[in-house]
């Protein structure tokens, strides 16, 4: 599904340059749900960018391949990269409020992104779709929150009509950055929850960007560990937890053993 | 101890502040040097030319060797008079912006803590700035004289209102920081907490606002000047300069009315890159 | 018996509201009507999430911000009625951390000066006795004597709150207000900044106010724990038991929405329900009746109010008892009662099912 080979990220400013990412290499098998965790200043929140060839405020150079179902995302033209972006590949950032419009009335930010990839015949059949996507999120009254606006949503709520746009047109990978950082605890769980729920249903892949362990625990089958910008160690959940190899790894998972003494 | 020799965590960056680069420095020093220039050249070095005693036999001459930038109908030397002006403007502008700013600061920190009077204060200063300014400035100075301390008070009137406004909203910003709050949990007493904590962020911008209020009031000068006001002849100002060369200028005597101009330009386009020099090298300290 | 109290307790909350004019005028309640101790050396801990007024009652406590109803006694004695100059010198004995280390430094000032602040606003002791304060706070917080002429901004978020906790302590208080103070930090540094506070409170003999939504610090660092529900205080107890035998659906909620690093780990989640939109204006029943599975009739026409469940526990919940069944076992295996759910066996790819056991 997703296939990451050798990953550079370099951001260019005025101090000079300064490599975020460096050979950043794994793979998504279809239908997983894979973490990938660091801390700050890891590198994590550029090579999820770099991956989902989304632009960042920051200069920066991107060498290496991306290949999205064969085809690398970073040798494509913009105009294949936006119609992949929500067909093939979906993301969801941290802050809900940031990736909703606040002047548009919601159902016409959904009508806006069926109708840019030429997915809907009508208003009227995109609010179906949209009343649609709001259910599969867990969402009781969409029509009520179809017609209202950004700023009439909790934090939780927010969330999940972001989720519902990102998926709206099915794609096959989610791209998760914090998605539940900004989030109270019992929202937390419910926003996973949705997102466990769509890769039980749709079967779609998560990649999921966190640096909450227990996120990792509960959720992912897999886990990338980044540190400096490196992947220092991946593997599967059980093994990382119970035998960390690396000693970055063992500090970071031990300490979360302590914590939670 | 062992906190430390451990390292803040992994991977945890110690924060950098974005230093003063060296290029910032060169920026102030590009606004900063032309200006020092001129007012000094006019301070020390000796004229060409007596900028208050003209020469009748050098009437209306064009730029050549001689006269650098000719001399109008009066017979002066307009290079020596562009200088000499430095010696008048400048310091004028820079003290009439500095009296506001003595007088903004103070005003626009008060303005800034909450309750009914300093609301009042900021009605009359909105009131004061409903005035046209420039013309109630024109009026006090024509009313009241050429003294100098009337060109200053026409400066302030124009220049004080905005840095009471500026200071007012930086303070409040200022004052509903987290570290505010911090110091009053600490025990700190108002006028230190206004002193310590308020004043020194809000510095960087007064300081920039400063140099932008000398540009400001070097065309309020010329203005007057030009019209007629605060200056007395064979004083050369820039304004007046300005004034007898634009009577001339449907005779083909361009150089009377351009260098006077390009004087103002010059020293306004150099505070206004100081006062942007001046907000990047404190901003870096935020 | 009043003598005794006078001694051990330290701060009192008495029926405190807070009230701010709502959107349309009407009253909103960011604190209603909570009643707590606090002892000396004691940490107690604060539970909820946003929007529940653990912030503003902490500021409350602090006296930086005035109770509309109730009032705040420090050491018996009430904070209404002092003069503005008492307040101010009351500070020296209460103190707080805040959640973000770098807004609360001013980022003009030197380490130095900035930790040396308390003292100097309180004119405790002249210069050569500030330094040397200073100095003992900076080491007692881990902190190098190199960084005392730096500025906050040179510093990493870890050390940036050591200079907090150095600033809260040098003037020794009896009495600090944590306030979320590890969020905003790296997971790593979470654990030694919870264990420098712990070891200050034992060298220092503070009583702590910790306000979080962190249910793992709490476990950790606090005797007795509250909850708060939208301005409302709806369990009090000692830790173990309000975390692990929760009276009220709201502190179940929370506890279970916990995520426990250890994978395989098969957690009882008790969920709520999903929440309507926008925010529900307050009723005069229990908030968190729209959500909650066990509501019943009476739920929204009535408060509950605190009962006493257990000794010393305390909770709002008039069905307390149908949530007493115990929580699965403390995840660090303090408690003994009960084994874990050995782990699912992961091939290589495979995927963890999701957690089983779950009440929608």
């Amino acid at each position: 599904m997703l296939e990451v080979n050798e990953l550079c990220v370099t951001y260019v400013s005025r101090g000079g340059t300064n490599q975020v990412v460096r050979d950043l290499s794994f793979s998504l098998g279809a239908g997983e749900m894979v973490g990938l965790v660091g801390e700050s200043g890891s590198g994590k929140s550029a090579a999820i960018h770099a991956i989902a060839a989304l632009p960042r405020p920051v200069k920066s150079v991107i060498t290496g391949a991306v290949h999205l179902n064969g085809r690398d995302l970073l040798s494509l033209p913009p105009k294949q990269v936006r119609q992949i972006h929500g067909t093939e590949l979906g993301f969801v950032g941290q802050n809900p409020f940031g990736c909703l419009q606040p002047t548009l009335a919601l159902h016409k930010q959904f009508h806006n992104i069926l109708k840019a990839h030429r997915r809907t015949s009508s208003k009227a059949d995109s609010r179906r779709q949209a009343q649609a996507a709001l259910e599969g999120v867990g969402i009781l009254e969409p029509d009520r929150v179809l017609r209202g606006y950004a700023h009439h949503l909790s934090g939780g709520m927010a969330q999940r009509v972001v989720i519902a746009m990102a998926t709206a047109l099915r794609p096959r990978m989610l791209i998760a950055d914090e998605p539940t950082t900004a989030l109270d605890p019992t929202v937390q769980l419910q926003i996973l929850d949705v997102l466990s729920d769509l890769r039980d249903r749709e079967g779609t892949t998560l990649l999921i960007v966190t640096h909450d362990l227990g996120v990792v625990a509960a959720y992912c089958s897999r886990v990338l560990v980044m540190k400096s910008g490196l992947v220092v160690e991946q593997g599967d959940v059980q093994t990382l937890f119970e035998t960390p190899a690396h000693p970055y790894t063992r500090e970071l998972f031990a300490q979360e053993e302590l914590s939670a003494a | 101890m062992s906190a430390i020799s451990m390292g803040e965590g992994i991977g945890a960056v110690e924060a950098h502040p974005p230093r003063s680069k060296p290029t910032d420095y060169a920026a102030l020093a590009l606004g900063v040097v032309p200006i020092a220039l001129l007012y000094l050249c006019g301070l020390l070095l000796p004229l060409p030319y007596s900028p208050t005693h003209p020469d009748v036999a050098a009437i209306s001459l064009a730029p050549s060797s001689q006269h650098l930038f000719g001399t109008d109908a009066s017979g002066f030397d307009v290079f020596s008079r562009v200088i000499a002006s430095a010696r008048v403007d400048l310091p004028l502008a820079v003290g009439g912006a500095a009296l506001a700013m003595l007088i903004g600061v103070p005003v626009g920190l008060v303005a800034s803590s909450a309750g009914w009077g300093a609301n009042a204060l900021m009605r009359v200063v909105d009131a004061i700035q409903a005035l046209p300014l420039l013309i109630v400035a024109l009026a006090v100075v024509a009313l009241a004289g050429d003294h100098i301390g009337d060109v200053l008070f026409a400066i302030m009137l124009v220049v004080t209102p905005t840095f009471i406004r500026l200071v007012r909203s930086q303070a409040l910003v200022v004052r509903n920081a987290r570290y505010v709050e911090a110091a009053i949990a600490s025990g700190c007493r108002p006028g230190r907490l206004l002193r310590v904590h308020v004043l020194p962020n809000v510095s960087g911008i007064v300081l920039a606002q400063f140099a932008i209020s000398v540009a400001n009031a070097i065309l309020v000068i010329a203005a007057l000047n030009f019209l007629g006001v605060g200056v007395s002849p064979p004083t050369p100002t820039w304004g007046s300069m300005i004034a007898t060369g634009a009577g001339v200028i449907d005779q083909g005597q361009w150089w009377v009315a351009l260098f006077p101009s390009l004087a103002i330009l010059l020293v306004v386009v150099c505070f206004n890159v100081i006062a942007r020099a001046v907000e990047d090298l404190t901003q870096g300290r935020r | 018996m009043s003598q005794e109290s006078h001694v051990s307790e330290i701060i009192q909350a008495r029926a405190v509201s807070k009230r701010f004019k709502g959107r349309t005028g009407e009253a909103v309640y960011a604190v209603n009507g909570v009643s707590c101790t606090i002892k000396r050396g004691e940490t107690v801990g604060l539970i909820g999430e946003s929007g529940s007024g653990k912030s503003t009652l902490g500021r409350m406590m602090l006296g930086l911000l005035q109770c509309d109803e109730g009032e705040i006694l420090f050491e018996g004695t009430s904070l209404a009625g002092r003069s503005r100059e008492e307040m101010r010198a009351l500070r020296a004995q209460m103190q707080v951390v805040f959640q973000e280390p770098y807004q609360s430094l001013n980022p003009r000032m030197k380490v130095k000066s900035i930790i040396a602040e308390p003292l100097v606003a309180h004119r405790l002791c002249d210069a050569p006795e500030r330094a040397k304060r200073v100095a003992e706070a900076m080491e007692q917080v881990g902190l190098s004597s190199a960084l005392a002429r730096r500025y906050p901004a040179e510093l990493s978020g870890g050390q940036q709150q050591r200079v907090g906790i150095a600033r809260a302590v040098v003037a020794r208080p009896q009495f600090v207000v944590l306030d979320e103070p590890t969020a905003s930090l790296d997971r790593t540094i979470r654990r030694q900044i919870t264990d420098l506070l712990v070891r200050l409170q034992q060298d220092l003999g503070l009583a702590y106010l910790l306000i979080t939504h962190d249910i793992a610090s709490v476990r950790r660092m606090a005797d007795r724990s509250l909850v708060m529900l939208r301005g409302s205080l709806v369990e009090s107890g000692p830790t173990d038991r309000v975390l692990t035998r929760s009276g009220h659906p709201y502190t179940k909620a929370l506890v279970s929405a916990e995520l426990v690093p250890r994978p395989g780990l098969t957690q009882e989640r008790y969920r709520l329900k999903p929440r309507p939109i926008g925010t529900p204006p307050l009723t005069p029943g229990c908030p968190l009746e729209p959500v909650c599975s066990l509501a019943i009739a009476e739920c929204s026409a009535r408060m509950p109010e605190m009962r006493e469940i257990a000794d010393g526990h305390r909770a709002a919940c008039i069905r307390w008892r149908d949530l007493q069944t115990p929580t699965p076992p403390d995840p660090g295996g303090r408690s003994s009662s009960g084994p874990m759910r050995p782990p699912l066996a992961i091939a290589a790819g495979a995927r963890l099912t999701p957690p089983s056991g779950a009440t929608r």
